[in-house]
């Protein structure tokens, strides 16, 4: 009967749940109060915590039953313990845990307090291997429905991009027989060859942005660790150099030193967005692109790019993030870049915002989990 | 100015228009050619001309910058049906999915395939233009 089945994903059967402990990524421990003869809260026991709590807080196994201040007294949770009520309330804090650190949230529930644990970008950390970030969010089935009919758009746009110019080139050809024909005085071979020429450019258009989907592809699938942003974004800017026209490419002062990403990935959005910075400047302008990085909400990092450009109206601001949009024609391209972005963003877990001012400038805001 | 039947070619790529020139040459001595190299352009030219010399047929290709064939067509569907009369739009693509192609025929477009060939063209200028040339 239809209606009896289970959803999926719906509920999981409580006896997977040691096995999903055991399996989880992610550090779970069980904290029970310990009072003193007052009845006031002054440490906890360590009630339960799974395999990769152990790890991450290089418990001993025989930590079960042990102290918890003793294993992490700066995590706050006393303070929190006691102003939150029985249930509901939820602390997050940074908890230092060299050379990692860790990313600590915590909820009270009835008298004992549950704690979900994760490795983050350790700051200065040189000697181990970089810690990893949390795994991008499962896509939703509607992700899913909208990345496959953006690949059906993507494959039926490439295939008339090899189709057309080869069309034309097949005319062309024609054509150019034609003109050979005629007398000299009456023939025009040179548009035709110019024109073939054009074709065969478009050709290897085509092929650059094929080649490109599979670049952002490929960096999707690289592991993602702390890329410290000055170095890279001077890499990048050089890279960029033919295009800055005396203009200027700054980090703000304060910016985070990291941002948790494949490296290959932080590298194409960093140049995505400079690259567009410095296309669509601002006639007369001289380009002055600010990068900067700050925390953002929950465990974020927000990396804006703020321009002095054209800028982009409303409209255009619903639509530059779209597959093969172009909003100008004074540029090359195929309308690509944005679009790539994005996903880049989304693949991460992250997303790409963009706010502008027509004849002032344009911030992209690129929100990632770190 | 002259009375003969005028055709808006729209089409980004110069190739494509190039080659789509020479099939209407044939009929140079009895149509003119206009040309626009996106949506937006010939919208704007459609605008510009009053209303009885406006085109009697626009040749229009998809995917193209600025404003695409349908993009055209969403906004041109929209003017008065008295206005839209004179001036019926085919559409020309190399490959078209099904979907688009829905579109196309639910905004009120023709569509051929591209490229046009000299049997199709003849058969277009005489259905839209009645033109024909002598035998």
């Amino acid at each position: 009967m239809a209606d009896s089945l289970p959803l999926p994903g719906a509920s999981l059967p409580p006896q997977l749940l040691p096995a999903l402990l055991d399996l989880s990524l992610a550090g779970v421990v069980y904290l029970e109060p310990r009072r003193d003869e007052a009845g006031a809260v002054t440490d906890f026991t360590l009630a339960y915590f799974n395999p990769a709590a152990q790890r991450l807080l290089a418990l001993p196994a025989t930590a079960a039953g042990a102290s918890w201040q003793q294993v992490a007294p700066a995590a706050g949770l006393l303070t929190f313990y006691r102003a939150a009520g029985p249930g509901g309330d939820r602390y997050e804090t940074d908890l230092p845990c060299p050379p990692a650190v860790l990313h600590l949230a915590a909820t009270r529930v009835g008298e004992g307090l549950l704690l979900s644990l994760l490795a983050v970008a350790g700051t200065e950390s040189t000697q181990s291997p970089p810690p990893l970030a949390e795994p991008a969010p499962p896509r939703t089935s509607e992700q899913l429905r909208r990345a496959h009919a953006d690949l059906d758009h993507f494959v039926h746009r490439a295939a008339h991009d090899l189709k057309a110019p080869l069309t034309n080139l097949e005319g062309l050809l024609a054509s150019l027989r034609q003109e050979l024909a005629l007398p000299a005085a009456e023939a025009d071979p040179a548009t035709v060859l110019r024109l073939m020429q054009d074709s065969v450019r478009r050709l290897q258009h085509t092929l650059r942005y094929l080649a490109e989907a599979q670049q952002w592809q490929r960096a999707a699938a690289e592991p993602p660790r702390a890329v410290p942003l000055a170095p890279l974004l001077a890499e990048v800017s050089h890279e960029l150099a033919p295009l800055l026209g005396g203009g200027r490419i700054a980090l703000a002062e304060g910016s985070c030193p990291s941002l948790v990403l494949p490296e290959p990935q932080l590298r194409g959005l960093l140049g995505q967005l400079l690259r567009n910075a410095l296309l669509y400047r601002a006639p007369g302008r001289v380009p002055e692109v600010l990068v900067r990085c700050t925390p953002g909400p929950g465990r974020a990092a927000v990396l804006e790019v703020s321009d002095n450009g054209l800028g982009l109206s409303p409209a255009q601001q619903t639509q530059i993030f779209g597959m093969f949009q172009r909003q100008h024609d004074h540029v090359e391209g195929a309308g690509l870049g944005l679009y790539f972005a994005q996903q880049a963003a989304e693949q991460a877990g992250g997303r790409l915002e963009v706010s502008s001012q027509p004849g002032v400038g344009s911030t992209f805001r690129l929100v990632l989990p770190q | 100015m002259t009375d003969l039947p005028l055709v808006l070619l729209v089409d980004d790529d110069e190739a494509a228009r190039y080659l789509h020139q020479r099939m209407l040459r044939p009929y140079a001595a009895l149509t003119q050619l206009a040309t626009a190299e996106n949506g937006q352009q010939a919208l704007d030219q459609l605008l510009t001309l009053p209303a009885d010399a406006r085109p009697t047929l626009v040749l229009l290709d998809l995917n193209m910058p600025v404003l695409g064939g349908l993009g055209f067509l969403d906004k041109y569907s929209q003017w008065p049906p008295a206005q839209r009369q004179r001036t019926p739009v085919v559409v020309l693509s190399s490959s078209v999915l099904a979907t688009e192609r829905q579109q196309v025929q639910a905004l009120g477009a023709g569509y051929e395939e591209k490229p046009l060939t000299a049997p199709v063209v003849a058969r277009l200028l005489r259905q839209h233009l009645g033109v024909e040339l002598p035998t």
